[in-house]
């Protein structure tokens, strides 16, 4: 029986679908069994949805009206709905543009920009911008969240496998430090660094001062970033019994009790802390509740 | 799960304020609780074999107390559950007296909302909670020995003996001590090398003895059960695994110093072997005056070397070690005569102590065996000793130091017996002390047989220099006056306490005595005992002694030491950190956080765990942990959660907002107590939970608080450079700082979160505090 499979695209760059092709040879074992019945991003259609959906991978996060109904869309036709990357699963980069405010974003990005030669929010024939960025789990009910900005191809191999095959896939409910082999120092870095400031090989970045969100993002990439000397940014959102993963990194560093930690603004808070998260995390249900006020 | 919940009305104190009915009905309604009961008394003999009674009876398996102050009879409390078989991990309180009804007796309505929270958060918590299990924990069957005179080599030689791992320490580069440059010993002139060096050759040899030496203590630290020390291998600068003691080096070496093993009466290289029968056999280069590592000049002895021994870059190297006992055993050190005015030993240099003596006489010593003046290298006629220089004088100490008269009268002897029969020797003594085994004999015969002139001095007596000549003058007992020409004058000095023993007396919290010694725990019976645990002396640390006197005591030091490893322990409930091994990720942010060193990594390397000895379950490591893999026992993040839903979950019908605080359990609940105690009134508003440390409280778990409802929350901490788990409050302050920042980025009002930091039992500050830290978190009075 073949599984009929569709994919759609949100708000986002489509680096999740690249990183869907980036499976290689492995994807024709793969789509053997399967039909794709709807992908516009790669089989150029933009026919309306299908019915009869198996499994239905959506990427990007929830931006504008329209947005939403495609999501809602897709959820009437689809028995398994999976939020396919960072985007799709907490927010992604997109979600920082909640610390501004949606329609200060747009306002900005059609009126102070050099490329906007009108200087002019358009009104017509476009949809209407959502207040705050939404992952799609926001707006429809989710079964399956592949994380990662972009997710990693090894990774969604192994889950669409399973998927297929009738399992269940699961994700790691541990973080990238259980995956990474740096050596572990077991003093506190005595001062934050920047990334320029090279880091020692094969040392936990962290522990020499380096930001690395490994101790509160999910596993599953096999640490790729950390075991080449480059921390950890937190794009696969946060572990399982993290209770936020900026919050749990910004109580990391408050440890080391620099200063500057205290007086960082949101902007710059919500983009070092919360960088594909924002949307989704404490720091922004935060400022809804006290804006809601 | 059954839960019994036992109110008490503290006699009428707590029922004014209170609404008892209220409370009871609201407590039988709480998840798991099977029974509740009031007394006005639960704390009375009667009343607790009641609560035994009842908790067997209808089989309760855990309990929350609603009464007084756990700091007051939470010992009774936990005594009378274990009776009933319920351990202390599975009960709590709920401070309904001190935190509630005596601090808000003009406000009835609020107080009993609030002790409805209180009772509501610790039955949660109680059911969160987990039995405590107590562990027995031998000590470690090692023994640190500091010092190897005769006493240490000694005490470890009898312990390696019985299996006892032993770190013998010796801050020279050879061990051995005095007696290693004694020359011959009293009363039977035994050639003292030749009795020390075979136990110098044992102990550096002995399979379950490692040496240490050029080794200093750094510090010292009880984990409950061990001492942990820190030792300082100081760099020698010369690989004793390739010297081969050929001494070339020594020869070569252009740097001339004052060598302290002659006591200055000779000099030695800046490379240096510190006598000839060292052990072990190898140099030393002395980085004081080396011209290689002072100047970067010379470099000479790296060239003569045939080994290659020589390395100029070596540094001092940290060990660790841990043991069960520590035995003190760093001697002696001669008392400095310079300080005499009298004596004019700096002067003078024909004026030596007998130290200086016995090196210039011995054969292998740094003179050859040569006895010469040391002002002009004749051959002297006339020498005369000075007894008690040091000792039984007001000004410096006035006890008798026991080895000198005999000292004096063999270094006399052999100076006669090995040199000169026809030396003119006198000792001039206050009187001679001649207590022990073969010593009267001993001084009769050095008297009648070797011709040596003894003669009893007073108070009065100066060295004086006349043409050159020296002279002794003194008078007698009887007021007589006296002048004795001298060539050499020989003064037997006082035994101090070695350099550095008032240190390690403060390092180890080891009682010194007047004089400077380390104190024995009795005088009379507990000779070799100190009042710290594990702690023991030998020989001449403890006082004046002479060898058979700081054996004696070794043997004793080794003995109780090797008692204490078989029979003590360290019996711990283990209250302490616990580690989900499933949910760990080994990020290793909790290693550094621990004030107890208590975490490291398993040896796989995939978590870390929890030295039960050193844990103090002060929860630090449960606020750095980002994914709650590890937290105390019953204060883990489930419990904490657990309780803190118990104030915040649905709200009780009430006047007052809510506030949380988590208050330290050391010097903060108590300040807390005491401000109920002195029934001073505060905003009911405040609702606390004790917590080990306020460091234990992450910016995440204020930041849920407060999404559970909280109206505020306040950290009550330490005064930040008191608070007992080393930063925990300094934490508690950073992390506050963390979350007014992110409220405040995120537009809502940072007042809401405080930190209160007080010093001791401030009770009236404490509610004067909470008062305006309330105002501020209402915006009464802007924060
Ligand atoms: C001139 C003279 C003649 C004597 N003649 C006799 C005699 O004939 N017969 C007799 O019975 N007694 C004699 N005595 C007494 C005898 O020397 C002592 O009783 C004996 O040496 C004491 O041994 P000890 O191990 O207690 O101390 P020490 O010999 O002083 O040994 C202590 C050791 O501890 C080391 N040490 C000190 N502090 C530290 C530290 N912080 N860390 C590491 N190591 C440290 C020292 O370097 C030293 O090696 C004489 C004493 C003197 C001064
Ligand atoms: S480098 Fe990052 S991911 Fe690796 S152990 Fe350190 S903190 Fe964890
Ligand atoms: S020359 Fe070399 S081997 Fe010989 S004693 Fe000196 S350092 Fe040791
Ligand atoms: S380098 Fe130092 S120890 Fe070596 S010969 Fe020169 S002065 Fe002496
Ligand atoms: S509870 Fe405190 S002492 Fe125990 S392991 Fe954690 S940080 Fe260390
Ligand atoms: S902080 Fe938590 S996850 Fe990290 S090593 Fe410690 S217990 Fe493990």
């Amino acid at each position: 029986m073949t599984v009929r499979i569709a994919t759609m695209g949100m708000a986002g760059c489509s680096g999740c679908h690249i990183a869907l092709l980036d499976i290689g040879v492995k994807l024709l074992d793969i789509l053997k069994d399967v039909e794709l019945v709807y992908s516009y991003p790669l089989v150029d259609t933009k026919n309306p949805i299908p019915p009869n959906i198996d499994v239905a991978l959506i990427e990007g996060s929830i931006r504008t009206e329209h947005d939403k109904e495609m999501a809602e869309a897709m959820r009437k036709q689809a028995k398994f709905v999976i939020a396919f990357g960072a985007c799709s699963a907490h927010g992604g980069v997109n979600g920082l543009a909640n610390v501004f405010g949606g329609k200060q974003g747009v306002e900005y990005v059609y009126t102070k920009t050099i490329l906007m030669a009108q200087k002019l929010v358009p009104s017509e024939h476009v949809p209407q911008i959502l207040t705050n960025d939404l992952r799609l789990s926001d707006v429809v009910k989710v079964d399956f969240v592949i994380p990662g900005c972009p997710p990693n191809p090894d990774e969604i191999a192994s889950i669409l496998t399973a998927l297929l095959s009738g399992e269940t896939p699961t994700l790691s409910s541990k973080s990238i430090c259980d995956e990474c082999p740096l050596e572990r120092l077991t003093e506190a870095p005595a001062k934050l660094r920047r990334i320029h400031e090279i880091p020692e090989p094969d040392k936990c970045l962290l522990s020499q001062g380096f930001l690395c969100m490994g101790p509160a993002t999910r596993a599953g990439c096999n640490a790729e970033c950390p075991r080449r000397g480059m921390p950890c940014t937190g794009c696969r959102g946060p572990s399982e019994t993290v209770w936020d993963q900026g919050v749990a990194m910004l109580d990391a560093l408050a440890a080391m009790e620099e200063d500057e930690i205290s007086d960082f603004k949101l902007p710059r808070l919500a983009g070092t802390f919360a960088r594909y998260t924002y949307a989704s995390s404490k720091l922004d249900n935060l400022r809804k509740g006290v804006q809601k006020e | 799960m059954k839960i019994g919940v036992f109110l008490c009305t503290c006699g009428d104190t707590i029922k004014g304020t209170l609404d008892y009915e209220e409370l009871v009905t609201f407590t039988e309604t709480l998840p798991n609780v099977k029974y509740v009961e009031i007394r006005d008394d639960w704390c009375q003999h009667e009343s607790l074999n009641a609560l035994i009674e009842t908790l067997s009876k209808k089989k309760l398996e855990r309990l929350v107390i609603a009464a007084c102050s756990p700091h007051l009879f939470g010992q009774r409390f936990y005594e009378a559950a274990e009776k009933a078989g319920i351990t202390r991990g599975l009960m709590t309180f709920a401070n309904i007296r001190e935190h509630c009804a005596w601090v808000h007796r003009e406000n009835p309505k609020g107080a009993t909302a609030k002790a409805k929270r209180l009772i509501r958060a610790a039955v949660f918590q109680v059911a969160a909670q987990s039995p405590i299990a107590t562990k027995t924990f031998p000590v470690t069957q090692e023994v640190l020995v500091l010092g190897a005179g005769v006493a240490g080599i000694q005490a470890s030689l009898d312990l390696a003996d019985r299996g006892i791992k032993v770190h013998l320490v010796e801050r020279e580069p050879t061990i051995g001590g005095h007696m290693a440059v004694l020359n011959k010993t009293y009363p039977t002139l035994d050639c003292s090398i030749c009795i020390l060096g075979p136990k110098m050759a044992e102990a550096a040899t002995h399979p379950n003895i490692l040496l240490h030496p050029y080794t200093e203590l750094l510090a010292a630290e009880h984990t409950g059960k061990d001492w942990l020390l820190t030792l300082n291998k100081k760099a020698t600068y010369v690989d004793w695994d390739k010297c081969t003691g050929c001494m070339q080096c020594t020869e070569k070496c252009p740097t001339r110093v004052d060598d302290d093993w002659s006591w200055g009466i000779a000099k030695r290289r800046a490379i240096y072997m510190p006598f000839s029968q060292s052990v072990p056999r190898k140099v030393t280069i002395d980085a004081e005056h080396c011209k290689k590592l002072t100047n970067d000049k010379c470099g000479v002895c790296e060239k003569v070397c045939p080994a290659e021994a020589i390395d100029y870059e070596m540094k001092d190297e940290v060990v660790k070690v841990q043991v069960g006992s520590v035995i003190l055993a760093t001697g002696f050190t001669e008392f400095d005569p310079s300080v005499v005015p009298e004596l004019h030993y700096v002067e003078n240099p024909d004026v030596i102590t007998q130290m200086q003596f016995i090196r210039m006489m011995d054969s292998v010593g740094p003179f050859g065996g040569k006895l010469e003046v040391p002002s002009d290298g004749r051959k002297p006629e006339k020498i005369v000793m000075i007894q008690c220089v040091g000792s039984r004088d007001e000004r410096y100490s006035w006890q008798c130091s026991a080895y000198c008269c005999m000292a004096a009268i063999k270094h006399a002897e052999l100076a006669k017996l090995e040199y000169d029969p026809t030396l003119d020797i006198t000792i001039v003594a206050r009187d001679i002390r001649a207590g022990g085994k073969g010593f009267d004999e001993f001084y009769v015969r050095a008297r009648e047989e070797y011709d040596i002139h003894f003669e009893y001095r007073g108070d009065d007596l100066e060295v004086v220099q006349n043409d050159g000549k020296t002279v002794v003058n003194y008078t007698d007992p009887y007021g007589k006056a006296h002048s004795l020409p001298a060539d050499i004058v020989v003064l037997s000095c006082a035994m101090n306490p070695s350099p550095g023993t008032e240190k390690l007396a403060t390092m180890l919290g080891v009682p010194l005595g007047e004089l400077g010694f380390y104190e024995a725990q009795d005088e009379k019976v507990a000779l070799a005992r100190t009042d710290v645990n594990g702690v023991f002396l030998a020989g001449t640390c403890h006082g004046p002694k002479d060898i058979p006197e700081s054996v004696e005591q070794a043997g004793a030091a080794a003995e109780e030491s090797s008692v204490w490893l078989s029979t003590q322990s360290l019996s711990k409930e283990l209250d302490v950190a616990v580690v989900n091994k499933d949910l760990c990720n080994a990020c290793g942010l909790c290693v550094p956080a621990c004030p107890s060193q208590a975490i490291t990594f398993e040896e796989s390397g995939d978590c870390v765990i929890v030295d039960e000895v050193r844990c103090q379950a002060c929860g630090e490591c449960m606020a750095t942990c980002p994914v709650d893999a590890i937290g105390p026992l019953n204060i883990n993040p489930t419990v904490l959660d657990a309780a803190i839903d118990g104030l915040l979950n649905n709200s009780i019908e009430g006047p007052e907002s809510v506030i949380v605080g988590f208050a330290c359990n050391e010097c903060m609940y108590r300040a807390i107590d005491e401000a109920g105690e002195e029934r001073l009134q505060y905003p009911a508003d405040l609702h606390l939970l004790q917590v080990p440390c306020t460091g234990s409280v992450s910016t995440p778990k204020i930041l849920r608080t407060l999404e559970a409802g909280a109206d505020g929350v306040i950290l009550f901490a330490c005064a930040s450079d008191l608070c007992h788990y080393g930063r925990g409050a300094r934490m508690a302050n950073s992390r506050v700082q963390v979350v007014r920042n992110i409220i405040n980025q995120s537009g809502g009002n940072p007042a809401i979160v405080q930190v209160v930091q007080m010093i001791g039992r401030e009770a009236k500050e404490f509610a004067a505090t909470v008062q305006k830290t309330v105002d501020a978190i209402k915006g009464r009075n802007g924060g």
